[in-house]
């Protein structure tokens, strides 16, 4: 198997750990199940559950296990509020290379505010996404990025058998996995996207079918 | 209800057998559903997060322009809440298909009954896009919420279910409301060497699989079972020509570790 292959393995699996939250998402669900159901799913489609240190680091979470990130403080302790947020990253391994994937739901009708930072900070991502192309790097991204929406920064990873930030001095070559994502706080709670995409001669073509906006539930 | 078919509230008539296509994807899935189609399927199970509609898509297409009449169910994943036309028309782009038979809300959105989907189902079928919908892995008080909101019951229901699963008050409560259940995963973590599975299948000289899945005939309730085994494919669907007794049907209802769900 290529190293390509390897890689959209790890993209696909980490969108398997996605669908284990979202699809099982309910109030009161302790954060404890919603890491297992991630744990059973990612092994059952052939992955292993993994921490990414370059992101927990980029991201500080406020309650992580193995391959699960939550960033929201304002969710009850232990279980899923109806309030706030539920921001979460996933971080796989699929014979030794990474993958990642992050999304934001909300379990009730979200407010007029939370709304619209999400869109802009989505369309921010999309704008850094168009953007990618073969030797470009995160400085051609983050332009982009900041013209959609300047008040946060991108998560730019290299994803191999690790997750290494990406330095300013780096291009994209054809071939390359990167994470590309963008996280907010905002006072109704936290919001991150994260998705992982391809370099290749069209620019880049993610990997996954995440929803790049804010997920509603209910 | 025929032996190979149920009559669903929406007028289509659904083969007591379908093919379940997870986690088959790219070729693997198309070449298994056209050899589950060439032995006899007529009921194919598909859905957004399979990510295998195109193959499944190109497989049926193929067995409709030779003339045969196959039916695809297809289901929202649930992060579509609020997008729910343009999940079908995803849905629909990616199978090749202009008309969807049977169009299913995955999961109930965040536990929630997703009265707002059921909406834009609703709508959906009206507008002729969609012939029969209904929901897969809700409660019957989920269920009853979809009815107060919008006075409408599901066709279908979709659910794991198998011997271990089985809850008579959800089957009843079904049946009370209109509604056909229909069983994913219908013999996975059946205990098929249990003396109630293997006495009835060496009785009738059958396997214990199609014994399960004759029982599940004989409650009413159709099934998709998944196999990329060509043998066991058309084992599967080969469950007329013998009957459980009353007392066998009993002695199997009775490996139901299942608390009432509804």
């Amino acid at each position: 198997m290529s190293r390509e292959q390897h890689e959209y393995a790890a993209a696909r699996v980490a969108q398997v750990g996605y669908t284990a939250v979202i699809d099982r998402m309910t109030p009161q669900l302790s954060f404890d199940r919603i890491s297992a159901n991630v744990l059973r799913s990612v092994g059952a489609a052939g992955g292993e559950a993994t921490t990414l240190p370059a992101l927990s680091e980029r991201l500080s979470p406020s309650w992580q296990r193995g391959a699960v990130i939550l960033l929201d403080e304002d969710q009850l302790d232990g279980e899923l509020g109806t309030r706030g947020t539920l921001a979460f990253a996933i971080s796989v391994a699929v014979d030794g290379l990474v993958g990642a994937a992050g999304a934001t739901a909300v379990l009730h009708d979200p407010s007029a505010a939370l709304t619209k930072t999400a869109s802009e900070l989505a369309q921010g991502l999309q704008s850094a996404l168009d953007a990618v192309r073969i030797g470009f790097g995160p400085a051609e991204l983050r332009a982009a990025f900041a013209r959609r929406h300047a008040e946060t920064s991108l998560i730019l990873l290299r994803l191999a058998d690790a997750a290494t930030p990406l330095t300013d001095d780096e291009r994209f070559a054809e071939g390359d996995i990167i994470a590309i994502g963008a996280h907010a706080q905002t006072a109704d709670g936290a919001i991150l996207f994260l998705t992982s995409v391809l370099i290749d001669a069209s620019g880049g073509t993610r990997l996954d079918q995440l929803p790049l906006r804010l997920i509603v539930l209910q | 209800m025929t032996e190979n078919a149920l009559l669903l509230r929406s007028g289509l008539s659904l083969p007591v057998i379908g093919f379940g296509t997870f986690p088959l994807r790219g070729e693997e899935a198309r070449i298994a559903v056209e050899n589950a189609i060439s032995i006899g399927y007529r009921s194919i199970d598909t859905a957004m997060r399979y990510r295998n509609e195109d193959s499944v898509g190109a497989a049926v297409r193929a067995a409709r322009d030779r003339g045969e009449n196959v039916i695809v169910t297809t289901k929202m994943a649930t992060d579509q809440v609020g997008h729910e036309r343009e999940a079908l028309q995803g849905s629909l782009s990616a199978l090749g298909l202009d008309q969807l038979d049977i169009w299913l809300i995955h999961w109930p959105p965040g536990g929630f009954a997703g009265a707002s989907s059921w909406k834009a189902f609703l709508r959906a079928r009206e507008d002729g896009l969609v012939g029969t919908i209904g929901v897969s892995n809700y409660s019957i008080a989920q269920i009853d919420a979809l009815i107060d909101a919008t006075g409408v019951a599901p066709d279908l229901v979709q659910r794991s279910w198998s011997p271990i699963e089985f809850d008579a008050a959800y089957l009843d409560a079904c049946a009370e409301r209109g509604i056909a259940l229909c069983a994913y995963s219908p013999l996975k973590n059946t205990p098929l060497d249990h003396p109630a599975i293997a006495v009835a299948a060496a009785t009738h000289s059958r396997t214990p699989a199609q014994v399960v899945l004759r029982w599940n005939l004989q409650h009413g309730v159709a099934a998709i079972p998944k196999s990329s085994n060509p043998a066991r494919q058309a084992e599967n669907l080969d469950i007329t020509g013998f009957t459980l007794t009353e007392a066998e049907m009993t002695a199997i209802d009775g490996l139901s570790t299942s608390a009432a769900t509804s």
